[in-house]
């Protein structure tokens, strides 16, 4: 039974949060797009370029690899991550001493802030002080070298947050009412087509949350790449906000970093609309 | 009543007088004197309370520039002069100390040192900590070992570093992530082959100053000594924050290091038995043949300085608080006795007396008081929309990914577009 969307109260309710996103996010969004419309070096005065820079955005080189690290990132993290975290969801969500043990130590790499956690992973993968080194067959071996730096930061990146995912999918299949799977035995089903037939099509909303978590995170992020390689070596892990960075706040160009900034605020809204809007995959209606 | 009063007084005393913030950053002078000696003008000044804020090396930049261009956060604020602190200037957020600095205070410093800060005439800063050529450090028991002298020319330089690689031993450290220790080389190589007028034609953006014959050499010769894989594994993405390359060369893992000299600091601080064993060796960067760079010639950092913001709450006890630091007796002899050379005039004999390494100190004063030639960082002192795709370019030519020509090409291209 819905209430009608005329109710005051609920519109009072639905007010508050929608000022504060609009004021914290919204905004400031808007205000990087009109950024996007000037030439600025951060300190001086600004100058009003209409879409020059947004021009040079489509013919900048750094841009479009920057676009493509940023996919490329995003693929490598929904590839890890989400494979891994619905097993251990499922793993974690059953009885047992150990499991539920475990569940709490593999929480923590989510309790770190992201630069803390890249620096210790900058210290571990030292290729001439960390564990690698201890490792004879892999001693001189650089997890940050311009070949696997973004494979690196892919896994460590996963690290961190597969327990977040494994919690969403925990949660989610405890919620698949056990007789489903004790009906689908007595029918003679096996392990594998219970959890091909019942759990993945049950998990679907699941998946496709976390799967929208994961793409929108990793396209913007930042944090622990910045830590460990400043988009480095060369421009081998710059994804889209490793250049606005360095635009904006190193070479003190502003204007063009917000261009990137703004860009990347649209193909994120893009991205949602596709995955989560009327239309998108998680939109319709599923029975 | 009363109680209003005493509302009105708590509120209104705090902004008879008004306290200050001091950024810095997180190195040792820093560290170890400055905390002191705010605590003793806080103690003759309640009514101006100085308050340090420290921030790691490389995030401080972005940190110092942000809070700027936002006017908002420090007083005072430790920089490196050049054309990084020059485009503050033309901003508008720097004070201009000129009025303010007397004969007095201007003669207790070398000329030289008050040439970063120095733009159009006027002065936008002090001198703060010490003279900081870029030096080559090596390892004294390695070379024993391998019966090598330091060397003195580029040739021999190049052959050092084949027999220390033929011994298992890497020949050089450098942190390739941070970029900036990359300039070094370039740096003196450029000033070594054609002079100081290589760097000044680009400092000035003139045209074709970075087709200058000497620009190419200089990288020709970089692609040379990269060719020879002569860095520690991972020395891409090192970063000189970390301290993990610094921990390398202590622990005789490798042989030599090209760094300015607070890295002699940083040594006595985190490896003071490496230090004390005598083990650490220094050599001026070798001349290279066929050049004609004068080879007494220096790069690095002038020294580091405090400017004063131009938004401070606090203009007058800034003003007094840097003045004060620079007459300070104590900080000179805290400097000496850690290895440092203020760059103080007529200190010759005082670092015989107070020096707690006199060889170091002797060494490092010489080569500041014959160099007829003391070029900035290049990174500090070209404008940032240069500096930034320069270190990138660089570490893309010591990586190989770009010939010597395509990096010449790249910076010409880059420096037409800033002109």
């Amino acid at each position: 039974m819905m209430r009608s969307t005329r109710d005051p109260g609920l519109l009072l309710l639905y007010s508050i949060p929608l000022l504060f996103y609009g004021l914290t996010v919204l905004l400031p969004i808007l205000g990087t797009l009109l950024l996007s419309f000037y030439r600025w070096d951060g300190i001086g005065g600004r100058e009003w370029i209409g879409l020059a820079n947004w021009g040079q955005l489509l013919r900048d080189e750094h841009f479009s690899h920057a676009l493509k690290i940023s996919f490329v990132f995003t693929l490598a993290a929904w590839v890890v991550q989400t494979p891994v975290a619905l097993g251990l969801g499922i793993y974690f969500a059953q009885r047992g001493l150990f499991r539920q043990t475990a569940a709490v130590f593999a929480f923590l790499p989510l309790l770190f802030s992201s630069t803390a956690v890249g620096i210790i992973w900058l210290y571990m993968l030292d290729p001439n002080l960390g564990i690698l080194y201890y490792i004879p067959p892999l001693r001189g071996l650089n997890p940050l070298s311009e070949s696997f730096a973004l494979a690196t930061l892919a896994l460590v990146t996963s690290w961190q947050y597969i327990p977040f995912h494994t919690l969403l999918y925990q949660a989610a299949y405890q919620g698949i009412p056990h007789e489903l799977y004790e009906a689908a035995s007595l029918d003679g089903a096996g392990e594998w087509d219970a959890f091909w037939h019942i759990t993945l099509p049950l998990l679907r909303p699941t998946i496709i949350t976390s799967s929208f978590i994961i793409v929108v995170g990793s396209l913007t992020y930042f944090d622990l790449i910045w830590v460990m390689t400043q988009g480095g070596p060369g421009y081998a892990t710059t994804n889209l906000p490793v250049y606005l960075y360095r635009l904006a706040f190193q070479s003190q160009n502003v204007g063009y970093g917000a261009t990137v900034g703004a860009f990347l605020a649209l193909l994120a809204l893009g991205l949602s609309w596709l995955l989560v809007g009327r239309s998108g995959v998680l939109g319709r209606r599923w029975s | 009543m009363r109680k209003w009063i005493g509302l009105i007084l708590l509120l209104g005393v705090p902004s008879l007088g008004q306290n200050f913030e001091v950024w810095a950053i997180n190195t040792w002078a820093v560290d170890q004197f400055f905390p002191k000696f705010i605590q003793e003008w806080n103690r003759k000044n309640p009514n101006a309370q100085a308050r340090l804020i420290q921030f790691e090396n490389d995030l401080y930049k972005q940190r110092l520039f942000v809070a700027l261009g936002a006017k908002s956060g420090p007083d005072v604020f430790y920089n490196w002069g050049g054309g990084v602190l020059e485009s503050y200037v033309k901003a508008g957020v720097v004070e201009d100390l000129t009025p303010s600095i007397d004969p007095a205070w201007k003669n207790r410093f070398l000329d030289l040192a008050w040439r970063g800060v120095t733009f159009d005439g006027r002065l936008y800063g002090v001198p703060s900590t010490y003279l900081q050529p870029v030096v080559w450090f090596y390892n004294k028991a390695v070379f024993r070992r391998l019966n090598l002298q330091p060397p003195q020319t580029w040739s021999q330089l190049l052959a050092a570093v084949d027999r220390i690689k033929a011994a298992g031993i890497t020949p050089i450290v450098v942190a390739g992530g941070s970029k900036w220790p990359l300039l070094m080389y370039q740096e003196y190589l450029a000033d070594r082959i054609g002079g100081p007028e290589v760097f000044e034609g680009i400092v000035a953006n003139r045209p074709g100053a970075w087709q200058h014959p000497a620009i190419l050499r200089s990288a020709e010769l970089i692609v040379q000594l990269a060719a020879k894989n002569p860095f520690q594994p991972g020395w891409e993405s090192a970063q000189y924050g970390t301290g993990t390359v610094r921990a390398l060369f202590a622990t005789g893992r490798a042989a030599m290091q090209l760094m300015g000299v607070w890295e002699f600091g940083a040594l006595v601080d985190e490896h003071p038995d490496f230090v004390k064993s005598g083990d650490l060796g220094w050599f001026a960067f070798p001349r290279v043949e066929g050049g004609q760079g004068d080879p007494r010639n220096l790069a690095g950092n002038f020294t580091n300085y405090l400017s004063v913001s131009s938004f401070s709450r606090n203009k007058s006890a800034s003003i007094r608080f840097l003045r004060e630091l620079s007459f300070s007796d104590e900080y000179v002899r805290f400097l000496l006795r850690n290895g440092a050379i203020p760059p103080a005039r007529n200190i010759g004999n005082l670092i015989r007396q107070e020096g707690a390494y006199p060889d170091w100190q002797g060494f490092v004063y010489g080569l500041v008081e014959k160099a007829p030639y003391y070029v900035l960082s290049w990174d500090q002192a070209m404008p940032p929309q240069l500096a930034q795709p320069y270190l990138d370019n660089l570490q893309l030519l010591f990586l190989r990914r770009i010939s010597a020509q395509e990096f010449v090409d790249r910076m010409q291209r880059l420096a037409d577009g800033l002109r």
